[in-house]
């Protein structure tokens, strides 16, 4: 019995922390230098990748907290104003929870058809965000080749993600 | 039986009427949230101390875990480096012993350029006070996104980094500190949209300002209308102001087909990998931390 309550306890915890660690080491892993000319500027759009796939399967993994957390965790690595990335993460959890029953038991293509019009979305607010605390409307063409690399590069990071869903308590059903 | 059952509907009632309750705390502490993120963005704006103290703290602390990060990189990094290179090697040999010879010859006519100036120094009793020390950091971190171009590197207070300091990496001018930690410090890269730097063109002596704008290829501006300046002018920074010393590479110029001029900076912002923060020395103030005053 204290074994098993052990073990319940480890996986408790074990749930509760790794997609959470893992969304700490991506913002980490995309903040440090890649030495491939110009990418840096684009990298995919991990924490929304991130938030989108675990709000669709396990909304329980990436609390309002946590994404709130996460963001100004990015905001502060990346030297912008508090608050930024923490405003577009904690919005777009809150959309993509809203919305979450489309998107489960349907084809893949409907999945990354949502991710698009989420991250486009995400992007939109970031966009605003920056325009109004540098005073000025910024340009696009950099925001667009990231929104394109993050659509391009879903399909790899949503079967990477499957496969660490499927080692969580409850894994995998219908991702 | 009965007890159980009464229990059970007992329970069913709670729930039946806590579930609205419960609703409505999950809605409040989203809504507590978003006040919260939209009340940061507003209070970071301004440029509080508290979120400055925030955002520094936390990327000292993580920069010796993104160190360690791209230790991986730098190996895989290296390995592609020198794959490419061994398959060249004959032919980048042949190049080098003849830019060697090239060099020389340039060396020793610059020499003699070099004490005929020093000549010319002493007659016109001119006197040099461009002085600098520096430190020399590693990157850490290249934070850059579509919207911002900074990086960290793993240098701060505890190695003399003050803000306001010019960054040169091997090619040219990289950037300015503009965050000072304990171990680390911001860069605001010259091409990032915030980026205002004094410069000067190497030929025509044209004064004007770099302004970064999330591209590559900063802009001149500030320009006179008749201004001299040609495609492919050295652009160094001239000193105004007391910020930066005078004379640090630029980049060439380029002159856009609307008659408009940027600069193509001669760093390679995927090779950043030491940079020096010079130490000038000037009274200055930049925002409200005074740089240091050398004796």
């Amino acid at each position: 019995m204290i074994s098993r309550g052990n073990s319940m306890s480890f996986v408790t915890y074990f749930s509760f922390f790794y997609p959470k660690l893992l969304a700490v080491l991506l913002v980490l892993l995309t903040s440090i230098p890649l030495k491939i000319p110009g990418v840096a500027y684009f990298l995919p759009m991990v924490e929304v990748m991130m938030i989108y796939y675990w709000c669709i399967y396990r909304p329980d993994a990436m609390p309002n907290w946590f994404v709130f957390a996460l963001g100004i965790f990015r905001d502060a690595l990346a030297g912008v104003p508090l608050g930024v990335n923490a405003l577009t993460n904690v919005l777009l959890r809150s959309a993509v929870v809203m919305m979450r029953e489309k998107y489960i038991k349907v084809p893949f293509l409907f999945v990354w058809q949502g991710f698009m019009v989420f991250a486009c979305m995400a992007m939109a607010v970031k966009w605003v965000l920056f325009s109004f605390i540098f005073d000025q409307l910024l340009g696009l063409n950099m925001a667009v080749m990231q929104l394109l690399l993050s659509v391009a590069v879903y399909p790899l990071f949503h079967s990477l993600l499957n496969l660490v869903h499927k080692i969580l308590p409850g894994g995998v059903t219908d991702a | 039986m009965i007890h159980s059952a009464r229990k059970q509907t007992k329970s069913n009632v709670i729930f039946h009427f806590s579930r609205p309750v419960r609703v409505l705390m999950r809605r409040s502490s989203l809504a507590a949230i978003v006040i919260l993120a939209v009340v940061t963005v507003f209070v970071s704006k301004v440029d509080s101390p508290f979120t400055r103290s925030v955002r520094v703290a936390i990327a000292d602390t993580m920069s010796p875990v993104m160190r360690v990060l791209s230790v991986p990189v730098e190996v895989v990094a290296g390995w592609h480096a020198d794959m490419s290179e061994y398959f060249f090697v004959h032919d980048k040999n042949k190049a080098l012993t003849q830019e060697n010879v090239r060099l020389a010859q340039q060396l020793i006519s610059l020499s003699q350029v070099a004490v005929e100036n020093e000549r010319l120094k002493d007659l016109l009793g001119f006197v040099d006070d461009v002085n600098y020390s520096y430190v020399s950091a590693r990157v850490v971190g290249d934070v850059s996104g579509p919207f911002i171009r900074s990086i960290l590197i793993n240098a701060g207070q505890s190695g003399h980094v003050r803000k306001g300091q010019a960054v040169v990496g091997e090619n040219g001018l990289v950037g300015r500190i503009i965050e000072v930690g304990e171990q680390s410090s911001r860069i605001l890269l010259i091409t990032d949209i915030n980026s205002r730097i004094p410069v000067i063109t190497s030929i025509s002596r044209e004064r004007s300002i770099l302004a970064g704008n999330n591209t590559g290829n900063p802009d001149l501006i500030y320009l006179h209308e008749d201004n001299q300046v040609k495609e492919g002018e050295v652009v160094v920074t001239s000193g105004d102001g007391g910020l930066f010393p005078p004379d640090l590479l630029v980049g060439k110029v380029r002159v856009a087909s609307d008659g408009s001029f940027s600069v193509q900076p001669f760093m390679q912002w995927h090779r950043l990998e030491h940079l020096s923060v010079l130490n000038y020395g000037t009274s200055v103030a930049v925002g409200n931390v005074p740089l240091v005053v050398t004796p």
